[in-house]
């Protein structure tokens, strides 16, 4: 039995030794992403370590390279308990779903003959971000197919019944058929280590993709979760994401958007975090078409010793004329020893658009405090009242 | 029975009031005084404003208020209703009373308040749905005012001191308002009317008038408001 101890901080200079079956040393891997797989390699080589990358400037990133991963060569693959609230559940390269006859979607796991992954390499570009080592150390993608003009509603869990002690990478994309309207709701459970997801979702012609995103909150104080999302919002679809949670050790959430024209895209986060945990948030929104909306509204209460962070940024390209974008990022701070980041960005290409953006970060009001205290609500309890207010608004 | 004893009270390290011996007993009473002399001052001294530094001894119904925390005097009896109450986005109207009430009892009948609650409004003429709207969002200023009156009904304090409660309303507010206090104070309440507003001097059974001035304080019954309204504050200047 021999085990390697590593640091994520490590892993871009270890892919090529085969911790696990991943996209460079599966026999399958011609079959996966090949190009992809390639573009990244080169890009690692003349970019670098991913975890340098500028956009982890604010996530208090030791909190997650101070880690050490134990890759083990003992293969044991453990099987897979089905959820009993989550119609579909997915631990690293594997997937089930409880119903197995279903004709609304297909979930493809990495090793099925019909497995027609290859078709989705011109959706990956290198990033040099985590997502990239993600992607290179899976054990293979898996694909959630959902027929065009089908209307579906289904649960997702992630999760870890290997209970290892090595870091857990999810590679998965999600296909929404043209016109077809799809309630998706997430959870993401915590494992006692690391887990990288890299997840595509295309939203095809006139679909609509109504995303629910929580992060378990329990045994967070050993878990990270590094969650790099990629939706592509083909012409008049719609996108609406809604994500909470309270953070762990570690979590980053980093969605990018692409919207073409005529699209919709609503982003929905509510995070409480309290005791040690480290949130962060990433809304990318990219406006390539005319005439699309898109609003990006997240709010978290910071409390204790908690870190969190935003960083949220729209482009709009040049030819991307009659944009309506708003981007809002609202933080609540109740104490003085937490830590609070927030930062937007615009990039604005065109002009007859419409863009708006507003970060903030405050306190309790003090009058608001005394106002409820006044009708005799005591101060924990008038604290949790305007906190609860602050998430709901 | 509300009774002050030296009150005084500092914002800033500058002192607003000094010395105060008031007492207010069951009826109506009004507080006159020209602008800025601390009348304001004086109701949110009493319920504990955190910004407010108050000296002296003001006892309710015989307990010692300035020894209690902001939500012990609103559970003691006291009420003050605010010139410009406080909006908190996410928190409707009827929300926050159940709060309140749900502070001082658990158990306490939700769907009984809310029939309460509905039917205050309705009688003081806001919107059906005013049980639903956020609190003092968006609200006119007339509406927030007698959303106050609400919450005073619902919390049925002892004493009540309410800051200009007329400022905002209308002709026929103003009657609801009048009917309102008139209601109230036969149960044998205490309370106390920051205004200078003739037809409320006028139509309600006023026990005694206070005139806080600059230098001096008197106190008298209703004739004092009259002469107040008729000569202005010079003496008290």
């Amino acid at each position: 039995m021999s085990k390697v101890e590593y640091s994520i901080d490590e892993l871009h200079n270890l892919v090529h030794l085969g911790l696990r079956s991943n996209l460079l040393t599966s026999p399958f891997k011609d079959r996966w992403l090949p190009n992809v797989a390639a573009d990244i390699i080169h890009d690692l080589k003349t970019k670098g370590n991913p975890l340098k990358n500028s956009l982890y400037k604010n996530m208090k990133l030791n909190t997650l390279t101070d880690h050490m991963n134990v890759a083990s060569s003992i293969k044991h693959r453990g099987h897979i308990h089905e959820h009993d609230d989550s119609e579909i559940v997915i631990d690293d390269g594997v997937a089930c779903t409880l119903d197995r006859i279903n004709y609304k979607f297909k979930l493809v796991e990495p090793m099925q003959r019909y497995n027609k992954v290859k078709n989705y390499e011109p959706y990956f570009q290198p990033t040099n971000r985590i997502g990239d080592l993600c992607l290179l150390n899976s054990t293979g993608p898996l694909q959630l197919k959902v027929s065009k003009d089908t209307k579906l509603s289904t649960t997702i869990s992630y999760v870890d019944n290997y209970g290892d002690t090595d870091l857990s990478c999810v590679l998965l994309i999600v296909d929404i058929g043209k016109h077809s309207k799809v309630d998706l709701d997430e959870m993401f459970v915590n494992k006692n280590g690391q887990k990288l997801y890299n997840i595509l979702y295309l939203v095809r012609d006139g679909a609509e993709l109504n995303l629910t995103r929580n992060f378990d909150i329990t045994n967070k104080e050993n878990a990270m979760n590094v969650v790099e999302s990629k939706v592509i919002q083909f012409p008049n679809s719609s996108f609406k994401y809604t994500v909470t949670g309270e953070g762990s050790k570690h979590t980053q959430d980093i969605l990018n958007v692409d919207v073409h024209e005529y699209c919709n895209t609503e982003i929905k986060g509510s995070f409480y975090c309290y005791e040690n945990v480290v949130n962060n948030s990433v809304a990318n929104i990219h406006h390539i078409g005319k005439n699309s909306k898109s609003r990006v509204d997240i709010k978290s209460i910071i409390d204790d010793n908690a870190h969190s962070s935003f960083l949220g940024c729209i482009t709009v390209d040049k030819d991307a004329t009659g944009v309506d974008a708003e981007l809002y990022n609202k933080n609540l701070c109740v104490s003085d020893s937490a830590t609070v980041i927030t930062e937007p960005q615009l990039d604005i290409n065109t002009k007859d658009i419409m863009c708006k953006h507003g970060c903030t970060i405050s306190n309790i009001s003090k009058e608001q405090l005394y106002y409820l205290n006044s009708r005799g609500i005591e101060d924990y309890k008038s604290e949790d009242i305007l906190q609860q207010c602050f998430l709901a608004n | 029975m509300l009774v002050t004893q030296e009150f005084t009270v500092k914002v800033d390290n500058q002192v607003i009031l000094s010395d105060l011996h008031l007492d207010f007993g069951p009826g109506i009473h009004i507080i006159m005084g020209p602008n800025g002399v601390g009348k304001s001052t004086f109701a949110h001294g009493l319920m504990g404003h955190p910004n407010y530094d108050v000296s002296g001894a003001a006892q309710l119904n015989g307990k010692d208020l300035l020894d209690m925390e902001t939500f012990e005097r609103s559970r003691a009896g006291l009420f003050v209703s605010f010139q410009n109450p406080t909006p908190v986005e996410g928190l409707s109207n009827f929300q926050f009373v159940r709060q309140t009430m749900m502070s001082k009892d658990e158990n306490v009948s939700t769907i009984k308040k809310l029939t309460d609650f509905k039917g205050h409004a309705e009688v003081l003429g806001l919107p059906e749905d005013w049980d639903k709207k956020q609190l003092n969002v968006e609200a006119s200023g007339g509406q927030k005012k007698k959303n106050e009156l609400i919450q005073m009904l619902m919390l049925d304090p002892e004493v009540v001191i309410l800051d200009e409660p007329d400022s905002g309303l209308d002709i026929d507010a103003i009657k609801d308002l009048i009917q309102t206090i008139k209601e109230f104070a036969s149960r044998n309440k205490t309370i106390i009317i920051i205004s200078h507003y003739e037809r409320l001097i006028n139509e309600l059974d006023i026990e005694s008038v206070v005139v806080l001035g600059k230098n001096k304080t008197k106190k008298g019954d209703v004739s004092l408001a009259h002469k107040v309204l008729q000569e202005g504050f010079k003496d008290f200047e």
